[in-house]
């Protein structure tokens, strides 16, 4: 969680910066100026690992692909029918290992 | 997805889950189809009582354990470790009460898996399964006690090996430039750039897609390998919602094994508004959102077949 609060550091610092520079510079630059300013985009080549860094998951938030799952209940009776022992099903709306 | 996290990281319960075989599955299916696994999930499944409140369409989505010939032995819906765990103890004690010849089927459920019609049968082996990692950008004013603070998800996205005609061009040289084919780059928008952050939500239809491309140029090739750069742009919207990000991207292709070794997109922008389940009711103001697609790693826990998979159209 440490990591990931400084990755977010780090990505809010350079927007609070920007924020204040398009401050000062509205005194003096023109309406165009200004909408240019607004729409630098949030992902550059720049700050590419940084933003990667903060959407990936940590090895912690994937610790649960550790167990030996099967991702469908019949493989499970399958392999609980070989080995002769008891079925764990994990079942959601949309799969649990997609997008649930 | 938080009870993914909770529930599995979870010691305790993962050296209990080697007692059994653990698996996973969508619900709805289970529920409403006719196939075999579905209908021997049927059997069982409420004897514990009905987990999410009365009513057959209720969702019986949790965590159950039954022996091989559907012998309940257990089930709750709960995200605390330590209660999961005790149902698992409570399963395993009951298993081991039962004569082997009850708690196995008669014969071998394998015959069944041929019956059974599964999206996962059609996982493009040769093709290309993209993993699409979602997260919200750092912003002001969220609370660090709640969950959606910290929320992220995950999606795929399947090309069949014939979609990805004109991915990389036949030859190269240090200034190739070329576009990634409308194909591939729609079926991103659609499908991988929706907001799911919090929970599952429909992808865009093809008109809510109004603009969506991404460039690429060779950056070095070294070795056999190309290295490229990527860039692009997308927005959707529709009534309700919208999407809007930019896209830097990074390629590596084997031109020896004809192989696309690295695929990487990195996308940020905004997002505005809300769907029924993606649990932003509370946070429809446009606010910064952010994604990473890569190949996915061959792990049994990477093939699950995308969430509209049936919209693809595959035969």
């Amino acid at each position: 969680m440490t990591t990931r609060l400084m990755i977010a550091l780090l990505l809010l610092l350079p927007l609070s910066v920007s924020f204040d520079a398009q401050s000062r510079s509205r005194k003096s630059a023109d309406k165009n100026a200004e909408k240019e300013a607004e729409k630098e985009p949030l992902v550059t080549a720049k700050n590419y690992d940084t933003v990667r860094e903060h959407v990936l998951p940590s090895d912690e938030e994937e610790k649960w692909r550790k167990m030996e799952w099967r991702t469908t209940f019949w493989q499970g009776v399958m392999d609980a029918q070989k080995a002769d022992k008891p079925v764990l099903l994990f079942a959601m709306n949309g799969h649990p290992f997609g997008c649930t | 997805m938080i009870a993914r996290q909770s529930v599995w990281s979870n010691d305790d319960v993962a050296k209990l889950a080697k007692e059994f075989i653990p698996c996973a599955d969508e619900v709805w299916r289970l529920q409403n189809s006719d196939d075999a696994d579905c209908v021997h999930f049927r059997k069982w499944c409420d004897e514990g009582g009905t987990l999410n409140g009365d009513g057959p369409q209720t969702t019986r989505q949790g965590t159950f354990c039954c022996t091989p010939s559907g012998i309940f032995l257990g089930s709750l819906n709960h995200r605390q470790p330590a209660r999961v765990a005790q149902m698992l103890r409570d399963a395993l004690k009951k298993y081991n009460e039962i004569k082997k010849e009850d708690r196995l089927l008669k014969e071998d459920p394998a015959k069944t898996w041929e019956t059974i019609n599964r999206a996962e049968k059609q996982y493009p082996t040769d093709g290309l399964v993209l993993r699409v990692n979602s997260r919200d950008m750092p912003r002001e004013g969220l609370r660090q006690d709640d969950w959606r603070t910290h929320a992220w998800n995950f999606e795929y996205v399947w090309f069949r090996k014939p979609e990805l005609e004109g991915l990389v061009p036949n030859s190269f040289d240090k200034n190739t430039k070329w576009d990634i084919p409308d194909t591939v780059v729609r079926r991103i928008a659609r499908y991988a750039l929706i907001d799911n952050v919090r929970g599952q939500t429909p992808s865009w239809s093809n008109e809510q897609v109004k603009e969506d491309e991404i460039e690429c140029s060779v950056s070095n090739i070294k070795r056999g390998t190309v290295y490229f750069d990527m860039t692009g742009k997308f927005l959707m919207e529709a009534e309700g919602r919208k999407i809007e990000l930019t896209l830097v991207g990074k390629g590596e292709y084997n031109t020896r094994k004809q192989k696309l070794e690295k695929f990487e997109l990195v996308l940020a922008g905004e997002r505005t508004g809300r769907t029924q389940y993606n649990a932003r009711e509370d946070d429809t103001a446009t606010a910064p959102i952010a994604y990473v697609l890569h190949i996915a790693p061959d792990h049994p826990t990477e093939k699950i077949a995308p969430a509209e998979f049936w919209s693809y159209g595959w035969r």
